[in-house]
């Protein structure tokens, strides 16, 4: 008798452990695929090929931040535009059109041999934006001191 | 049998009370993590709404009816709050990882419970070309999206020492006192 007792009781500790486990990872499952940030990119957000080359002026108020980081980092400065590296909305310019364009082949457009050298001696990083902030790559400053890369060399 | 519903009555009573409880401003403010975020609603464009009542945080941070994923949801931000107030480091108070992570929460039926017209702003008047155009491509009128309503429209409601320098936040960051300051 006791011994049923016994495993009747194992039984609904194991039940209860086996719903919170149920509960607690279809709760995570949930939370990690259900909602996500960007789901789709934008195909063409504008009719007029003429406007696309300007983004700046429609994406300073749009996107301000992004914009204004543009605007005082190094690609800013050196007046690299955003179709060089996100190719233009109508889909007419030489690189594909993308919000999230492919680092891997966008950067070495331009930084292929400093890639190819920091692949060498660091490995490569899945995204070169751990380190080097796309938009706020800035000429001086604090950047400098305080970016990823920085830190992990001086550890 | 009998004993089961009285458990899962009990259980369902407790949850609510619980989901009640921990719901309020004041209660997400008792973490000393908290205050600074608090200081920065007060401060904020999203400190009161139309009538005048403050906006607690679960107006934005939570969905805005309650079904599978208010309780998805809050379930899970609950227990990340209390896992890392318990066993966290400085690490997992990075801002600027702690806003991508935010945003993904807020859902954009919260935001649409107030801004109920997206073709006008809070004064009632039309917004501008820029902003139509973004709006419409939120809806897929016009291209496709899709970011919601916080991935486009940030620092509403919190601006960390990092964001004060843009423009477009100086009248927010005018407002507040520096973070080193008792923030």
């Amino acid at each position: 008798m006791e011994d049923q007792n016994k495993c009747c009781k194992n039984k609904w500790v194991l039940l209860v452990v086996a719903l919170l486990i149920i509960f607690g990872g279809s709760i995570l499952f949930y939370t990690q695929t259900a909602v996500s940030g960007t789901k789709c990119e934008a195909a063409k957000h504008l009719k007029s090929g003429e406007e696309a080359g300007d983004c700046y002026t429609c994406h300073l108020k749009t996107t301000p931040k992004i914009a204004q980081d543009w605007f005082e980092s190094k690609h800013g400065v050196m007046l690299v535009k955003c179709f060089v590296c996100h190719g233009l909305p109508d889909g007419t310019g030489s690189i594909e059109y993308s919000a999230n364009p492919d680092p891997n082949y966008i950067c070495r457009r331009c930084h292929d041999p400093a890639v190819t050298m920091m692949e060498k001696k660091f490995g490569m990083r899945a995204e070169c934006n751990d380190c080097h902030k796309y938009h706020s790559n800035s000429v001086h400053h604090d950047a400098y001191s305080t970016t990823e890369s920085k830190k992990k060399m001086d550890q | 049998m009998a004993t089961v519903i009285v458990v899962a009555l009990v259980l369902i009573g407790v949850t609510a009370f619980a989901f009640q409880a921990t719901s309020s401003t004041d209660f997400c403010a008792s973490c000393h993590e908290m205050k600074r975020h608090r200081t920065e609603l007060k401060f904020s464009p999203h400190a009161m709404d139309a009538e005048k009542q403050p906006i607690a945080c679960v107006q934005c941070h939570l969905p805005n009816s309650f079904g599978p994923k208010y309780v998805a949801i809050k379930t899970y931000l609950g227990v990340k709050d209390v896992l890392v107030h318990t066993f966290g480091d400085e690490d997992d108070f990075y801002r600027a990882e702690l806003q991508v992570t935010a945003r993904t929460f807020i859902d954009d039926e919260s935001c649409r419970a107030c801004h109920e017209d997206m073709m006008k702003t809070t004064k009632d008047k039309p917004i501008s070309i820029e902003g139509k155009l973004a709006h419409e491509s939120y809806l897929g009128k016009n291209g496709c999206t899709n970011r919601g309503c916080a991935n486009c429209h940030h620092n509403t409601a919190h601006l960390p020492d990092f964001d004060r320098r843009y423009v477009v936040n100086a009248d927010f960051a005018a407002k507040l006192p520096s973070e080193k300051e008792g923030m």
